[in-house]
């Protein structure tokens, strides 16, 4: 396994063992089992196990780029994992057919849509101004879709919704596909960004803060995988939301968000592969605030199921 | 993936595979199987089946020895990094389990305003396997190692025994605090501490400023003078090669530029002056100046990132120190041989360290703290802390910058074995002494001292199963 499919190294020989990444990773915090974590993964590569040894810490990965964020030697440790599992997937060594079960509406149109066969996007080429509506929020939130569309209207952005069928991230994360890396415009779900290069909506709220009414005390789950996989550029945004409010979030002393694993095939299996109650409850620990400000359609459903607490979906806020 | 199931024994390949090596990756092995205990009763089950079989245990939290001694190379690996949570805080102490990490410790101890005492810079270690080996910070001038933090441990003997220790009277049962002091820097050895009381005190962000010298005797001597006076939170001495040294000093509430001090230090225009004096006629080391540049640009972004710094403040130091060890220090292979001296050998111990770097490798660094003292402790004894009746020991690690070479192990080993004679000859002990560095125990401490520890052992442990051969010779070998 010297190179990915789309060129990238997969660098695990690069892994120094530090444990960095083990700081914030959901898989671990969860179980406490070092071989469920990037560096556990990357010893066993380095160890020369075939992917077939390591059904189990491949698919406990929720591809929350913590470990990337913070990897001092630069691993690209999403990028194995995705590798990894379409190497599974080829030995028919997926937890795929426990995942459709869940996904059974959707899924159907997913596996036909044909521009994820050549996984590359084909039918979006041009698209490059369209909102992307998520698997989750179509399939769990349906009623959050107009007021984005609202929000969209609000802060002047094109909205040209591509929501007749899956957007494919939960096919990249089941190692169907590949990462499309389109420029997609607007993206709603976080799960989506590893098919599409796009801004999301939380970021874009986060440059239109005056459009909101945010009563504190708060707590903002702002989104882990945009922060962890473009910290330089989004951390600040939500840094400047805290200041601001003084509310909480899902920040760790890394300066790192952390995720409640809803947004992932983990997640969103249903199989309780995840415990997400309790990464809800231990993401809540210190936080006093009674309501709960998301942006991300997967983790308000998380909150708002899991948390006791008023949750908010964040066109909810808007003035 | 039923992940939610309380899973005890893994032998699997995965699950093996990821303790194959330590923080130093010089030593590999390979457990026939992992154990994840989630409490006090697991570990003593695992250790009474362990003691009654003969199989060899082998405790590891964050993995981050550097000689082997966390690495199973047969029997049974124990990771307590699953026993993880705060239990109770009363703003004084907090009784944490012993597979926390240092930074899960600061995470939930920052809510509520505070912060641990003095802890290793490297927050991935955890709580039980620090308090084994001692754990050195910035502050330990002021506050000593970490292990002198802890005032109470819940440890489980290498029979599965399970016991309640504190400091001071145990209801006057003396075998308790004996074995208090038996555990704490007793590597692993006597027992497995599971859950610990440390001492706490309220966060603050630190301000951190440099002093630049070009002597390391000078260096060292302005730090023994600031640690003298009580003039500073935190303090270090940190090298790029004996080329360029930076004395660093902290300060929590107050920022002092130190004028009461006549530092003997350098301003930083006349160190490049001196460099350039040096190199500049001197091209075939044009090599070795990029190398100084290039760290100086790793180093100094990192105690200025804008994400911990503010208003010239740097908030959680601790993060900001740990993440930058990794960069400055990390790598494929890490070797980390050290010296702990007393105050007077201090300078010796650098000079001849240094001589020693340079005939192994071209670029190193060296970091020098020191270690407040509590009078004689018994746990002091065959420890990382030197007999001296000072108030404070002093300690330096010796760091080859590898920058990208390769080495073999034999030559690290000739190399930290260089580094340990220097030990030997000025007096002392080390932090790193077990694993692969085991011979020169004996050598240290001598016979007798050697034999009474190990006695103790095998009246504590009779099958010698718990961390066997990192620090004493198994009955078959001894």
């Amino acid at each position: 396994m010297a190179a990915g499919a789309d060129g990238n190294s997969l660098n695990f020989s690069d892994c120094i063992g530090c444990g960095l990444c083990i700081l914030g990773c959901p898989a671990y915090e969860e179980t406490g089992f070092d071989a469920l974590t990037a560096r556990g993964r990357n010893k066993a590569l380095q160890h020369g196990l075939p992917a077939e040894e390591m059904v189990e810490p491949i698919w406990a990965c929720t591809l929350c780029g913590y470990c990337d964020a913070i990897c001092p030697t630069h691993v690209h440790n999403v990028e194995i994992v995705l590798h990894l599992r379409r190497s599974l997937v080829a030995q028919d060594l997926s937890p795929g057919e426990d995942v459709a079960q869940d996904f059974s509406p959707a899924r159907d149109g997913r596996a036909e849509a044909p521009h994820y066969e050549d996984g590359r996007g084909k039918a979006l080429e041009t698209t490059a101004r369209a909102l992307v509506l998520g698997c989750t929020i179509r399939d769990r939130a349906p009623h959050l879709i107009p007021t984005i569309e609202e929000f969209l209207k609000r802060i002047g952005r094109p909205a040209g919704p591509v929501d007749d069928g899956c957007c494919g991230s939960l096919d990249v994360e089941a190692g169907r596909a590949l990462p499309a890396r389109l420029k997609a415009g607007v993206v709603v779900d976080p799960v989506c960004l590893e098919q599409y290069d796009a801004e999301f909506l939380g970021t874009l709220a986060m440059q239109h803060l005056d459009l909101f009414r945010f009563t504190a005390p708060f707590y903002y789950f702002a989104p882990h995988r945009i922060i962890n996989r473009d910290h330089a550029r989004t951390y600040p945004l939500y840094d400047a939301l805290r200041r601001r409010f003084n509310c909480d979030m899902n920040f760790d002393l890394n300066r790192l968000a952390r995720s409640t694993s809803a947004g992932s095939v983990q997640g969103l299996s249903g199989r309780d592969a995840r415990d997400i109650p309790a990464a809800v409850s231990r993401l809540l620990e210190h936080s006093a605030a009674e309501q709960i400000i998301t942006c991300s359609p997967a983790d308000y459903l998380a909150f708002k199921a899991y948390s006791g607490r008023e949750t908010l979906f964040i066109t909810e806020c808007l003035r | 993936m039923a992940y939610n199931r309380r899973v005890i024994l893994r032998t699997d390949r995965a699950s093996r595979a990821c303790y194959q090596t330590d923080g130093g990756q010089v030593v590999y092995g390979f457990p026939d199987a992992v154990v994840h205990p989630r409490s006090p009763e697991d570990v003593a089950r695992v250790l009474q089946l362990a003691q009654r079989e003969g199989t060899p245990v082998t405790c590891r939290g964050g993995g981050l020895t550097t000689e082997g001694e966390s690495v199973g190379r047969r029997g049974i690996l124990l990771d307590l990094k699953g026993m993880n949570h705060l239990l109770e805080c009363d703003g004084h102490t907090a009784w944490v389990e012993a597979g926390m990490t240092w930074h899960q410790v600061a995470e939930a101890l920052r809510p509520r305003g505070l912060d641990y005492t003095s802890a290793p810079l490297n927050m991935l270690s955890t709580v039980g396997g620090t308090l084994g080996v001692g754990g050195i910070d910035v502050n330990s001038p002021r506050y000593g190692c970490a292990a002198d933090q802890a005032v109470e441990l819940e440890v489980v003997t290498p029979t599965g025994e399970i016991r309640r220790v504190r400091e001071g009277n145990n209801d006057g049962n003396n075998d308790a605090a004996d074995y208090l002091e038996r555990v704490l820097l007793g590597y692993g050895q006597f027992g497995v501490i599971t859950k610990a009381r440390i001492k706490v005190r309220p966060y603050h962000p630190m301000t951190v400023r440099h002093f630049l010298y070009t002597d390391i005797g000078i260096a060292l001597s302005d730090m023994m003078r600031l640690v003298d006076a009580d003039a500073v939170d935190a303090c270090a001495v940190l090298t790029l090669r004996d080329d360029v040294i930076a004395l660093i000093v902290g300060f929590e509430r107050n920022a002092s530029d130190l004028t009461d001090f006549t530092l003997q230090c350098l301003p930083e225009a006349i160190v490049i002056a001196k460099l350039g004096a040096q190199y500049a006629f001197r091209p075939w080391k044009w090599r070795d100046l990029a190398f100084l540049r290039r760290r100086k640009a790793e180093l100094l972004p990192a105690l200025h990132d804008p994400l911990f710094v503010r208003d010239g403040v740097v908030h959680d130091r601790t993060v900001v120190f740990s993440r930058l060890i990794w960069r400055y220090w990390g790598g494929p292979q890490v070797v980390i041989p050290d010296l702990a001296i007393t105050r007077s050998n201090f300078e010796t111990a650098a000079r001849r360290g240094i001589e020693v770097c340079k005939r192994f490798f071209p670029y190193f660094t060296l970091y020098a703290v020191m270690i407040r003292k509590f009078g004689n402790r018994p746990r002091y004894e065959m420890s990382a802390i030197p007999t001296t009746a000072d108030a404070h020991v002093c300690g330096i690690e010796f760091s080859p910058l590898l920058e990208g070479a390769r080495y073999s192990r034999d030559h690290f080993q000739q190399f930290k074995n260089a580094i340990y004679d220097v030990g030997l000859d000025i007096g002392g002990s080390y932090y790193r002494f077990g694993g692969v560095m085991k011979p020169y125990i004996r050598r240290m401490f001598g016979d007798e001292m050697v034999d009474r520890h190990r006695a103790m052992k095998q009246a504590l442990d009779p099958a010698f199963i718990l961390n066997r051969d990192a620090v004493f010779d198994p009955p078959a070998a001894a």
